[in-house]
């Protein structure tokens, strides 16, 4: 059989992934010319704080989207979780551990009842989690107002803001790298990675053929709950404080770098390289704008545009590559 | 009354082995809507049993009972004589059922092999995907069935209406069913793959499988056929051997002008 | 059958409307005064206009995210230009903000219908590049009251018979596209594209079209929207109307429009956005701190999705199982 043939080098080359990498790769060339201080690795390093909470969400939004949902609740969850979290050390003067719980527990329970809706009555997720983006998140604003909460245990801060031991690799990062990992293995190596592209792609078919769409869709929602709730904490420690409009705006940014990193916005397609690359392209991108004092909010241009490029291109490739193919087919 | 007149005949006339599996008295509503009335079905070992009948019929709705997409509301489901519930598609893949879905049959964007062994892949460590055995066993499914596949790693949207057909029952094939449903496996294929398709569903029955099959066109029915049950209006108003029939009898079973 | 039941969600969505405001008017008098009532139409006006674009962009089962910014760089591109040329006409700057809005939603449009790409995915996308431009041509500055001229910001406020411009071109809006897509050949054609796109295909309607004209149709809206809200609240700055799309999105929700696509109505769009509309005023009224605004408003719109869903299978239970017979 001709499946262990190798690839050609022009497929290779199309694939999404590596117009990614090459599109990163210039990033940063442009970016290191314009400011001597962008490829110093202290700073690449540090720079990674900024958008390691984003990262954590984006993978379990990964799954959700290849699954064929969405969830636009996340940030919601952020501020809520964080808003417990503040609660608890604020008037109970809890320490960093049940900080921790707190914030895992809040993020995971809300992102169960998310699933459960979903599921169990069958509103489509767009909907459930926009009521989410506000409840949330208003609870968030009728439990503090327009207080801040700053007074959280010393010990909280390592969290957010800590490097593993000496060295100068913060702790965010790792926990994002063990997590990365350990996605890309689920998605690509599992049976309930290969579950979700099933449901994405097909989810009658699947669901004939005795894969438990529902409870795999409740397990995804409940599970980008558990890790927002992840990143709260992470947040809430990195910035030492909590309002109620902490990390608004982040669920779309999450979601243009998940559609970014190649995962269709239909399901059913996408791989854990691309949108680890799309992460770094993004947040290095962001990084590399502000030490050239462009505003964030005019890279919002750039994303946009690179969004549409992301969803075009593929297509158009994938109509060339069968073009060729069935040329190959006729000869 | 009729109707069980006609499902003793049916059973005199066949061999006198026991059905491999039984359905007796099936009914099953949709809110007022009666899809089917007491209707009973009977497969025999390496047997090819055609299920005929206008649109609305009841067909879909029989076999996907079968299947576990749907539960009777009344009637049981014997297998090997032994009383059974399919309450899921799940189950109905334990019971070694395998179902070809007209039209959903595969997962577009999903390769050859992923399709092969959807719902179920071969796992190392409980939750691992064993993709190399799920390879080599693709291969050797492929090569047993003659279905030839340019390469396994393509989506299956890129191949042609015969061979996601082929692969279709060749998965039903491959998993060793002891009983094939097939919902118009013949539809929307050329006259080629339509030969092809026919051959591959004597295959079936060659390899040990009962064989259900939907089919609009009697044509293709009388040509792979043992035996055929007509609906009609959710009723079941005949069987006959394929032998002792002819396409005449059968238009007019399922017309009701006879 | 299914008309009925549309009826009565709406019959439903009103008899709450009726019972908030008795409950309310009980508890604070104040609140049933035309002082009170008129604030609430004006308040709910820029809702209610945008809503209705939105309204037509999923009824072809699309999305329009680019709302808030829509509105935010329409608004900061027409307060700019009155603020450098303030000879130019008011009425040439209305005409101004339809044109820019036009431009804005007809981009969208093209990608989504001619480049076919999911309206999710070119709004998300747009929403970043017009609000990235907002801050571009204003090089993050605010445009403030006193960079206003009386003209301009009396805009919305002017009017006759006690009805403001603001309410008087949200009511036009509604009656216009209302009955646009209740009788007109165009507009029934955005419901059959929404209810099943290939059908639509095969008897012939005009798919390119009909994507590209919600987009277009509500970007006109949401330029007049901009014009209207930077005037009315004196200002116009980088972040004006963040998120707005999502309020305009769950005003159509609660008012009972399937985000599917193909079914909904103009009356339950309307009632909708008076339900959010009055319920922040309420709160107000009955002395709750406002900052419980947003969660009640997640928790209505929670509870409408649910009825929405439940209502929906209860009738298509029937309908679908007949179908798979």
């Amino acid at each position: 059989m001709n499946s262990t043939r190798k690839m050609p080098i022009w497929r290779i080359l199309m694939q999404w992934e590596v117009i990614l990498f090459f599109m990163f790769v210039a990033m940063i060339v442009v970016n290191s010319s314009l400011s001597p201080y962008f490829l110093d690795s202290n700073n690449i390093l540090r720079t990674t704080f900024n958008f390691m909470e984003k990262a954590i969400i984006v993978l379990p939004m990964m799954f959700i989207i290849i699954c064929g949902d969405i969830d636009i609740s996340v940030a919601g969850i952020i501020a809520l979780a964080s808003s417990f979290m503040g609660l608890a050390s604020q008037h109970l003067g809890v320490g960093t551990p049940a900080l921790i719980f707190i914030g895992l527990l809040t993020g995971l329970s809300v992102g169960a009842l998310n699933g459960l809706i979903i599921t169990k009555i069958g509103v489509p997720a767009i909907a459930v989690t926009l009521a989410g983006f506000f409840l949330f998140r208003g609870i968030a604003y009728a439990m503090l107002g327009d207080m801040a909460v700053t007074t959280y245990p010393e010990s909280f801060a390592y969290l957010g803001q800590g490097y593993i031991g000496n060295t100068r690799v913060p702790f965010e990062l790792v926990v994002f790298i063990i997590l990365a990992i350990i996605f890309g293995i689920v998605l690509h190596k599992t049976t309930y990675g290969l579950n979700l592209f099933a449901i994405g792609n097909n989810s009658t078919a699947a669901r004939f053929f005795g894969i438990n769409v529902n409870r795999i869709r409740f397990f995804n929602f409940a599970l980008i709950g558990l890790l927002s709730g992840l990143a709260s904490v992470l947040l809430t420690s990195r910035i030492g404080s909590t309002r109620p409009n902490i990390a608004s705006g982040w669920e779309l940014e999450i979601i243009v770098i998940v559609v970014l990193g190649g995962v269709s916005i239909f399901g059913g397609a996408g791989n854990i390289l691309g949108v680890v690359i799309s992460i770094f392209m993004v947040g290095l991108a962001r990084f590399g704008m502000g030490l050239i004092n462009v505003p964030g909010i005019v890279m919002n241009i750039v994303m946009g545009f690179l969004l549409l490029i992301a969803v075009l291109l593929p297509g158009s490739l994938r109509q060339l590559q069968s073009k060729i193919l069935t040329k190959q087919q006729q000869r | 009354m009729v109707t069980n007149k006609l499902l003793k005949a049916g059973r005199d006339i066949t061999s006198k082995s026991e059905p491999i599996l039984e359905l007796r008295g099936i009914c099953k509503y949709f809110g007022g809507v009666h899809a089917l009335e007491d209707v009973g079905l009977e497969l025999y070992p390496d047997e090819i049993l055609a299920l005929v009948g206008d649109n609305g019929a009841g067909k879909s709705t029989l076999i996907k009972i079968i299947a576990g997409v749907y539960q009777p509301d009344k009637g049981e489901v014997l297998m090997e004589g032994k009383e059974i519930e399919i309450r899921s598609p799940r189950a109905s893949m334990d019971l070694r059922i395998e179902t070809v879905y007209q039209e959903l049959a595969l997962v577009d964007k999903l390769d050859v092999v992923e399709n092969i062994f959807l719902g179920r892949p071969l796992t190392k460590f409980r939750w691992f995907v064993n993709r190399k055995r799920m390879v080599a066993e693709t291969v050797d499914i492929l090569k047993r069935l003659k279905i030839s596949i340019p390469s396994l790693k393509e989506p299956v949207q890129n191949l042609s209406g015969g061979q996601r057909q082929a692969l279709a029952v060749g998965r039903a094939i491959a998993w060793s069913g002891r009983i094939v449903i097939l919902d118009e496996p013949t539809a929307a294929l050329g006259v080629e793959e339509t030969r092809k398709t026919l051959a591959l569903i004597k295959q079936i029955k060659e390899q040990g499988a009962s064989v259900i099959v939907i089919s609009h066109n009697l044509r293709h029915i009388f040509e792979v056929s043992d035996r055929i049950i007509v609906l009609r209006g959710g009723r079941r108003v005949g069987s006959r051997i394929k032998s002792k029939t002819n396409i005449d009898e059968i238009v007019k079973l399922i017309t009701g002008s006879l | 059958m299914l008309e009925k039941v549309v009826k009565k969600r709406e019959f439903i969505l009103l008899v709450s409307l009726v019972s908030l405001i008795v409950i309310v008017g009980l508890r604070s008098p104040r609140f049933l005064s035309i002082g009170n009532f008129r604030d609430i139409m004006d308040d709910t006006a820029l809702l209610a206009m945008v809503a209705i674009g939105q309204f037509m962009v999923i009824l072809i089962a699309g999305i329009d995210l680019s709302v808030g910014a829509g509105v935010a760089l329409t608004g900061m591109s027409v307060a700019l230009l009155h603020q450098y040329y303030p000879g130019i006409p008011i009425f040439v700057i209305v005409l101004l903000s339809i044109l820019i809005g036009f431009l804005l939603g007809s981009f969208n449009g093209i990608l989504v219908s001619l480049l076919r790409i999911p309206p999710i995915i070119v709004t998300l996308a747009t929403m970043g590049i017009y609000r990235g431009f907002v801050a571009l041509i204003s090089g993050g500055r605010w445009v403030s009251a006193h960079e206003m001229s009386d003209a301009f910001r009396n805009l919305p406020r002017g009017g006759f018979l006690g009805v403001s411009n603001l309410l008087l071109v949200a009511i036009l809006c509604v009656i216009i596209f209302g009955i646009f897509l209740k009788y007109t050949r165009t507009g029934r054609e955005i419901y059959a594209v929404g209810g099943n796109e290939i059908a639509s295909r095969y008897v012939g309607i005009n798919l390119k079209k009909i994507k590209y004209l919600p987009f277009m149709i509500a970007g006109s809206i949401y330029g007049l929207a901009g014009l209207l809200w930077v005037a009315r609240y004196a200002s116009a700055q980088s972040d004006t109307a963040m998120g707005f799309e999502l309020v305009v999105i769950a005003a159509c929700v609660v008012g009972g429009v399937s985000i599917f696509g193909g079914s909904g109505t103009t009356l339950g769009v309307v009632l909708g956005v008076l339900f959010l509309g009055i319920i922040n005023n309420a709160l107000t009224q009955v002395k709750v701190s406002p900052f419980w605004q947003m969660a009640l408003q997640g928790l209505i719109i929670l509870v409408a999705v649910i009825v929405n869903t439940v209502m929906e299978k209860r009738t298509q239970k029937l309908v679908t199982k007949r179908r798979n017979l």
